[in-house]
């Protein structure tokens, strides 16, 4: 069974939601259970992938009917890089040891090299590559530690679609450990507002919903039950290397810029 | 969980930093009770921001990615300045009691589809009388129900923001509250009183995006044509009532000055050829379309040199050559790649 990686860089707000909820946040993202970590469910990004074939006029058959199951497997997006505001520079992308050992499994599962170490840090500390002695990460602060991995960054830059944004992998990456990163992907989201006004231009309903970030980068894989299905998802991205998903499309959330990897393509 | 920044030794600064967090969490001003910042420590809160904002490089990306986005969907993308200070998200509580929308990565001030598409739609609603039935197909419909046919981007700022403080004075608190009279009349016992803000200057520009959602192409000229009226007439963000948020459009960004094309495996191959022979994309479409056609010929594997044909393909069209090639060889050139379409992709 083949497999390939699918690189989503955000390219505006995300609204991947997960219904209702009593906080304060009105409309929360959808986490998932036991990391709350942001999530996409596969099932979101396979209907997206679905209507993206059908927008492209391309074949939708790979992704089965009521009476037959697909060609292709479709996991959950995950996330990878997560953008936290910064009091040096206007953010960081933010990554833990877990979440790389876990990108490290998955890349292997496609069957493509991984090639970098695993990261360990300890709390309050962060990687980077830089030679400031602190970090600032919205109000909390890090002693910097070691440095990051050239491989590993290699490894990034190849999920990344465009390549001026991948140079600046280098200069913003962050690792902090498993726990710290747990508060920031459930604390460090944007919260928007939103408002419907009357004619008199009273509010009449107010609601905060979360989102991703732009530049949030995330990754999900594609497997293939029979041959040639990953060639047809692959080839809806040739011309149009972008993917909308999740709520709020018509005031402009959702749109990923996608970057395919495959096996033997690692290089 | 390292403790919050205030606690531990090192004074924060924001001097290159994100703009938006600094304004929003770091606020030191408070009285010794915490009940309020008291004036000038609102004004000098906002003073501490008031300066030109955002990173000029990542700004410029964002902008080419946008534009690529809007390109490569079919859109339109067009170029604003502000007419008068600019001013959203006033409502968001904040120490200062007047909030601002920031966007968050950024640290920029910005204004968020959702308001681009109220403005929008109020105009078209409220000021051009049209048809119901036509607001419905483009907006969608009220309440739940089915989805507009036009995708409204974020509009972001192209270059560093130059913020400033401004101040409003109300002189009639109690009758705007809405109190009862005698107390509630507009009359002049009561004390003016001064409130600081932060606002956006003129003279500073945003790029707005609308895309076509299943090829509503028609729909997104319509919705460009209202989108420049509304926000040169009704204006865009709060206080619009006394001339806050008004923009005029500069000029239309033409899709094809999107520079950087996301990485396409195609686009990948074509960047290293152009590498490799030290010219530019650009030089090697026109001129060298020949060579460019052999090197690509030469690819063995099938899936690659179908991306990459797919890639030439569509740089032929936007330049319009496709169809119209330059030169009488280019045509030659032309018909050798039209003859692999027909055989390998549509046979």
């Amino acid at each position: 069974m083949r497999g390939m990686m699918l690189g989503m860089l955000a390219e505006t707000h995300i609204h991947s939601g997960a219904g209702r909820s009593e906080g304060f946040v009105d409309l929360p993202v959808a986490r998932e259970a036991v990391t709350s970590y942001p999530v996409i469910a596969g099932s979101s990004l396979k209907g997206a992938l679905r209507d993206a074939a059908r927008e492209r006029g391309m074949d939708e058959s790979i992704f089965g009917d009521q009476d037959r199951a697909g060609d292709v497997l479709v996991s959950d997006a995950r996330l990878l890089l997560l953008p936290v505001r910064s009091l040096t520079g206007s953010y960081r992308w933010v990554t833990c040891p877990h979440i790389l050992e876990r990108l490290s499994r998955d890349m292997r599962l496609c069957g493509i090299s991984d090639g970098f170490e695993g990261a360990s840090v300890e709390r309050g500390k962060a990687c980077c590559t830089d030679d400031l002695n602190q970090i600032f990460l919205e109000e909390r602060e890090f002693q910097r530690s070691n440095g990051i991995d050239g491989a590993l960054i290699d490894a990034l830059k190849k999920m990344v679609p465009h390549k001026q944004t991948a140079s600046r992998l280098e200069r913003q990456l962050v690792i902090i450990s498993d726990d710290d990163f747990g508060w920031f992907a459930s604390y460090g989201l944007p919260v928007i507002a939103r408002n419907k006004l009357d004619d008199n231009k009273k509010s009449k309903n107010l609601w905060y919903e979360e989102a991703l970030a732009p530049d949030t980068l995330m990754y999900a894989m594609v497997f293939e039950r029979k041959d040639g299905a990953l060639g047809k998802v692959q080839s809806m991205f040739e011309t149009k290397p972008y993917l909308q998903l999740g709520g709020n499309e018509t005031v402009g959330m959702g749109w990923f810029a996608v970057k395919i990897q495959k096996q033997g393509e690692g290089r | 969980m390292p403790l919050p920044l205030y606690r531990t030794i090192s004074e924060p600064k924001c001097v290159e930093g994100n703009a938006g967090l600094w304004y929003d969490k770091f606020c030191d001003m408070w009285n010794d009770d915490f009940n309020s910042l008291g004036d000038n420590g609102k004004k000098e809160w906002i003073r501490t921001v008031v300066r030109n904002v955002g990173d000029e490089a990542l700004l410029r990306e964002i902008k080419e990615r946008v534009i690529s986005l809007i390109s490569n969907s079919g859109g339109k993308a067009m170029l604003f300045r502000t007419t008068a200070p600019f001013v959203t998200g006033l409502g968001r509580s904040h120490p200062v009691e007047n909030g601002f929308a920031w966007h968050h990565t950024l640290g920029v001030p910005y204004l968020p589809g959702s308001s681009v598409k109220g403005i929008v739609r109020a105009w078209a609603r409220l000021w051009r009388n049209l048809d119901n039935g036509e607001i419905r197909r483009i907006f969608g419909p009220d309440g739940a129900g089915s989805v507009g046919s036009v995708i409204f981007l974020d509009a972001m700022p192209v270059r560093p923001v130059e913020l400033k403080a401004e101040i409003m004075t109300p002189h009639y608190g109690p009758y705007y509250r809405g109190d009862k009279p005698p107390e509630g009349w507009p009359a002049d016992w009561h004390s003016p009183v001064p409130i600081p803000f932060l606002a956006v200057a003129e003279g500073q520009e945003f790029l707005f995006g609308v895309i076509p959602r299943k090829e509503a192409t028609q729909d997104c000229e319509k919705v460009i044509g209202w989108l420049k009226e509304a926000l040169q007439e009704i204006g865009a963000g709060a206080k619009t009532a006394v001339g806050y948020g008004r923009f005029a459009c500069i000029e239309a960004e033409t899709p094809e000055e999107a520079a950087p094309e996301p990485m396409t495996p195609g686009r990948e191959w074509l960047e290293k050829l152009a590498e490799e022979m030290g010219k530019s994309v650009e030089e090697i479409f026109k001129t060298d379309h020949k060579m460019l056609f052999d090197s690509w010929n030469k690819i063995e594997n099938a899936e690659l040199k179908r991306a990459v044909f797919q890639e030439i393909k569509r740089t032929y069209q936007t330049k319009g050559w496709w169809d119209n090639p330059l030169t009488n060889n280019m045509k030659k050139t032309l018909s050798k790649y039209k003859e692999y379409e027909t055989k390998e992709i549509e046979g």
